[in-house]
């Protein structure tokens, strides 16, 4: 038979860990062992909640680590002359620094030079105030690109409260810089295509008004009708915008009726025969073909095209207008005989705010609203928009949309 | 008669433009490209008149080529745009005057009738 004694350790009238002597045969403890050994249990306790307290500070540094990894926003800490003295995963990854070379590295080094004075007036209103603050800046990355972020700087403090560096939390704002980029280069350019018609429209009607003066009529019918047609040009423009700023907002609709497509072809043709006579218009008709459509949107997309064709081909030359029955339904296509269009342009010629690299390098303007609108259109009739092109070779551009069957 | 080379490419402004110059007894030569006045240049005009942005060239490149140019350098020539900055553009490029669009008449043919006579004067 074997002996054992059991002294158990308590703290706040709770057990917390029982302390165990064995011996191999029976025995008899003696009184004063029994004391010896509860006074080793009392002294063992304080190694034990010190260990105890070790591990929960192991446990919590590994879960702020774990945090401070798994983080989508950039996290490093500065010493006061802006070394850098940790920087978390993310923060690597968005510049493209190892932790090594991070570490090697004063922060001034990753801040764009414009942006150096001030970071440096931030930097030292924290250290006087003590108090946080966040800017917008420009970070350059290790292969020179640059980042837009917004950095959140928090003071750290010694026991005696004497600033030590900062803790700062850099998040990422390129694609919100991007859209803002995007934005106020759309705002820019609008404005622009908004003034080319509006010169006209001035001047004619200072022309008017000094033709009624002089009281010579006679050429007052002409200037009013080519005003009217910048006006409209202004219209369309106005309206390009507001749809497009409708359909973001998806409050753009159609109100699809029986219409005769090659009517309003017709009559969209004709209107544009009349602002660009320099052209040759060659309409090529389908007899007539009824659709579901709405009359206005789809207008808005032929003289789109038509407008688009004035636009980038050269004086004199011609404008084909195509409609035909195809199995699909109707095809109506605008082919004219300009710069033409790359490839890679084609790809993307429908999305919002693109302007062809072609285009701009030619100093042909555009809001970039215009197709993107085409194609949003279409497609809300159930149809198709394309283009096929070659440099040099003209332009066409073509839309189907089912047709109603013939009884 | 005096001649003006407009060069522009808003058919809209080149049409008004027309009327303007006419009207106030010049003679006026419509291009709607650099390309389309630089092949023309065998009779110069007593001005040019050029937009910023036209479909083969820069404007303002167009007025650096007619300034360095020996036969043209001492043509003025009036930038016009819609580009708010081009006043200080227009000046680098060697531009004798510049004008905002949308513009008033009385302002460019005065404009016009102080370019084209101090060069004669």
């Amino acid at each position: 038979m074997r002996a054992a004694l059991y002294v158990p350790i308590v703290k706040e009238q709770q057990v917390r860990y029982l302390l165990c002597i064995y011996h191999n045969d029976p025995y008899q403890w003696f009184s004063d062992q029994v004391v010896l050994l509860t006074e080793l249990a009392g002294r063992t306790w304080n190694k034990l909640a010190r260990l105890e307290a070790e591990e929960r500070l192991k446990a919590s540094e590994e879960n702020y680590k774990a945090i401070v990894n798994q983080s989508v926003s950039g996290i490093f800490k500065i010493a006061l002359d802006g070394r850098i003295l940790f920087a978390n995963e993310y923060f690597t990854k968005m510049l493209g620094y190892t932790p090594e070379e991070l570490q090697e590295m004063r922060v001034t080094d990753l801040i764009h030079p414009d942006d150096r004075e001030k970071t440096y007036i931030g930097l030292s209103n924290m250290v006087q105030t003590g108090k946080p603050f966040d800017m917008e800046k420009r970070l350059k990355r290790k292969n020179q690109s640059v980042l837009w972020v917004t950095n959140y700087v928090a003071p750290l403090f010694d026991g005696l409260k004497e600033p030590t560096g900062a803790l700062v939390v850099s998040v990422d704002i390129s694609r919100q810089k991007a859209v803002e980029l995007q934005k106020d280069e759309f705002i820019s350019i609008a404005s622009h295509e908004l003034k080319t018609p509006l010169t006209s429209v001035k001047a004619y009607g200072q022309l008017v008004q000094q033709t009624l003066k002089e009281g010579n009529t006679e050429e007052l019918d002409d200037m009013i009708g080519r005003m009217n047609l910048h006006i409209d040009r202004l219209v369309n423009l106005v309206s390009t915008i507001l749809d497009t700023t409708k359909l973001e907002r998806q409050e753009f609709s159609i109100n699809l009726e029986q219409l005769d497509i090659n009517e309003l072809i017709t009559e969209k043709v004709k209107e544009n025969q009349l602002a660009a006579p320099h052209f040759h218009f060659v309409l090529h008709p389908c007899t007539a073909l009824w659709i579901y459509g709405d009359k206005i949107s789809l207008g808005q997309v032929l003289n789109n095209l038509i407008s688009n064709a004035i636009k980038y081909a050269p004086h004199g030359s011609t404008i084909t207008i195509d409609c035909r029955q195809e199995e699909a339904g109707v095809k109506v296509s605008v082919t004219d005989q300009g710069i033409g269009i790359s490839e890679k342009d084609q790809e993307k010629i429908f999305e919002k705010y693109y302007r062809s690299v072609g285009l701009l390098e030619s100093g042909r303007s555009g809001i970039g609203l215009g197709l993107y609108l085409c194609g949003e259109i279409i497609r809300r009739h159930h149809g198709e928009i394309g283009v096929s092109s070659s440099l040099g070779q003209g332009t066409t551009f073509y839309f189907t949309i089912p047709s109603i069957p013939q009884k | 008669m005096k001649t003006i080379a407009f060069v522009e490419d808003d058919l809209g402004i080149l049409d008004v433009a027309r009327f303007i110059f006419e009207r106030a007894g010049y003679t006026i030569r419509l291009h709607h490209s650099a390309g389309s006045l630089l092949s023309q240049l065998h009779s110069n005009p007593d001005i040019f008149i050029l937009d910023k942005q036209l479909p083969d060239m820069d404007g303002l490149d167009l007025c650096r080529r007619l300034k360095t140019n020996a036969d043209t350098s001492a043509i003025p020539v009036l930038m016009l745009s819609a580009n708010p900055q081009i006043k200080s553009l227009a000046s680098a490029a060697g531009a004798d005057a510049v004008m905002e669009k949308p513009f008033e008449i009385k302002d460019l043919l005065s404009v016009v009738s102080q370019l084209t006579s101090s060069r004669h004067n």
